[in-house]
């Protein structure tokens, strides 16, 4: 509930602010620079004047975007990976699994420092890099808990009445992970966000005038001592939707689980 | 169709015919320089079923009776020998054309809690046999007729069809294990341990519909059990397995009267029965052999009581006892 809360409050902030925002994100005033919250600043204001709470609001709209495509990016394309190697095992399973450890050896900020080396930094590549490192991550998961379920003896049952391997794999196998899948791509979502964060922090994601709140810390940090709180403001703001989102995880693991669901 | 089955009138219709059946599973490697191990699970398995008789395979966890179901069933492949369903040859029939034999044979699992998909409801699970009947799948009404006859054959009520497994008891959940075993009529079930996960005071109703069924239908059963008492109550043809192998075969009368094979008579006396006294109990010493050699002799030799030294040299063959009853015992 708390995580819907959050989880919310994140994707009302990003949308609001398509539309709206108490000032405009980019908005340079010199004058009003390093300010605390006040009426008119509710968070303050940074560095340059900006208004805190608009680049919150921008912010959280980069966050959302990178999370919702990386997680789809490394869902689809390490959900059939992981699917197949389940399904097939012997040399298909191991070809699958050994590139999935080759991608797993590289640390998703080397992944995005390549790309960056490649094609220069940009929310694109940061992007691209949390997704695949995201698609080990589901093939891995997919696979063990789509092996556990071949073994079960209702597959069996399946392949008596005639079933083939992709009508079972679609049918019975997932349907039967799904809650697995779930819970795995809020959480992966959750490190997503933080993900971009750190990648922004580094330079490697976002670049100015984009609003990000990995940047927004990073920036921060040299004024931490003159005002603090400009870096709590996006350091909250990752918190809480990180937070939110595994409580969400947490919340859908019990709701898709049909045993669970008719209890209640 | 086959010779036998051109010449025979449709009574005596063999349904399941296995000869010469092995099935081996080679293990993991476990050293670079051994061969790997061999698991002996069938070693020459022949069996016949004549139409609407019910046979009982009986034998001891890891005699290979599973595996005998599997084959059957088409769930597994031979390592050598075949299975011939109303004369058909299954390693004949192409993928396509197995897909739809699979509706003359079905099976009901032991575990009525895993061989149901929790997240399909009863409707979709008795369904999906239905599916196998044709390629482009029976029609909407003729499944939702089959499948509601097929629910009501096994007493579970039409309301039933849109709940979830988790929602019934463990012998409602095998009634509805046999209802989409039986939904495509099929003309042999092969039930591998179908009581054995359901409590006794269940077991009787089950068994009971199953009986039911085989008068109405007309079906023909493999059961396969380690509890003698459920192939006395259901079978007409008893089969005792032992290592892969069948070691005696008879009619349940013949067999319930005179168990020839020292293992089927160490079978009986495991059975506790209450006001049995202090008669003598042969009671077997020792595991199951080795499955992972095969045994120069009869394989029963290092537990049998009655063993001599012919035992360990000379492997016995199932020979003729009397009329239509079989053992391989050298004595018995």
């Amino acid at each position: 509930m708390i995580g819907l809360v959050l989880t919310g409050t994140m994707i009302a902030l990003a949308l609001v602010s398509l539309v709206w925002t108490p000032h405009s994100p980019t908005e340079i005033v010199i004058a009003e620079r390093l300010k605390l919250p006040s009426a008119s600043h509710w968070f303050g204001t940074d560095q340059f004047g900006r208004d805190i709470l608009s680049m919150i609001m921008a912010g959280a709209q980069t966050s959302i975007v990178v999370g919702m495509i990386a997680v789809s990016l490394g869902a689809a394309v390490g959900i059939s990976l992981g699917l197949w190697a389940a399904a097939r095992r012997g040399w298909v399973e191991d070809m699958i699994m050994r590139l999935s450890d080759l991608n797993m050896a590289f640390p998703v900020i080397l992944i995005a420092i390549l790309l960056t080396a490649g094609w220069g930094p940009g929310i694109t590549n940061a992007i691209l890099a949390l997704g695949i490192y995201n698609i080990s991550i589901f093939a891995r998961q997919v696979r063990g808990a789509g092996i556990a379920m071949w073994e079960r003896e209702f597959v069996l049952a399946a392949r008596a009445a005639g079933k083939g391997n992709l009508a079972i794999t679609v049918e019975h196998i997932l349907p039967n992970i799904i809650s697995i899948i779930v819970v795995q791509a809020t959480i992966s979502f959750a490190i997503a966000i933080l993900a971009e964060a750190a990648l922004s922090y580094l330079g490697v994601g976002s670049q100015p005038p984009d609003a990000s709140w990995g940047r927004m810390l990073s920036e921060s940090q040299d004024y931490i001592f003159l005002t603090p709180i400009i870096a709590v403001w996006p350091g909250l703001a990752i918190v809480l939707s990180v937070l939110g989102l595994n409580l969400i995880g947490d919340g859908l693991r019990d709701l898709v689980d049909p045993r669970m669901a008719r209890r209640r | 169709m086959n010779q036998a089955a051109l010449n025979n009138p449709e009574s005596s219709e063999t349904v399941l015919r296995a000869e010469g059946l092995r099935r081996h599973f080679t293990l993991p490697r476990e050293s670079l320089f051994r061969p790997p191990a061999t698991v002996y699970a069938l070693n020459g398995v022949d069996l016949s079923i004549q139409r609407g008789r019910s046979l009982g395979v009986v034998g001891e966890s890891g005699c290979g009776k599973s595996t005998l179901a599997r084959l059957c069933m088409a769930l597994d492949v031979p390592t050598a020998g075949r299975v011939e369903i109303l004369g058909q040859d299954l390693a004949q029939l192409s993928a396509r054309e197995l897909r739809r034999a699979r509706a003359q044979f079905q099976m009901v699992f032991q575990d009525p809690y895993g061989s149901l998909d929790p997240r399909h409801t009863v409707r979709r699970i008795v369904g999906e046999t239905m599916d196998a009947l044709s390629s482009g799948g029976p029609g909407e009404r003729a499944r939702e007729e089959a499948v509601g006859r097929a629910i009501d054959a096994v007493g579970l009520r039409a309301n039933d069809l849109d709940k979830y497994p988790h929602e019934f008891s463990g012998g409602q959940r095998q009634r509805i294990a046999i209802a989409r075993a039986l939904v495509t009529r099929p003309r042999l079930i092969v039930a591998d341990e179908p009581v054995s996960a359901l409590d006794v005071s269940v077991q009787a109703q089950v068994l009971n519909l199953m009986q039911e069924l085989q008068h109405d239908f007309g079906v023909t059963y493999m059961l396969i059990s380690h509890d003698l008492g459920v192939v006395d109550y259901v079978c007409d043809e008893v089969a005792v397995m032992y290592l892969g192998r069948v070691v005696e075969r008879a009619s349940r009368r013949q067999f319930f009267a005179n168990p020839v094979h020292p293992y089927s008579q160490a079978l009986f006396d495991a059975v506790p029965r209450i006001g049995a006294g202090r008669r003598r109990r042969t009671t077997l010493r020792g595991n199951v052999g080795s499955q992972t050699r095969q045994a120069v002799g009869c394989a029963f030799a290092d537990r049998c009581p009655k063993v001599k030294s012919r035992c360990a040299a000379e492997a016995p063959e199932l020979r003729r006892i009397d009329n239509g009853h079989m053992a391989s015992c050298h004595f018995a």
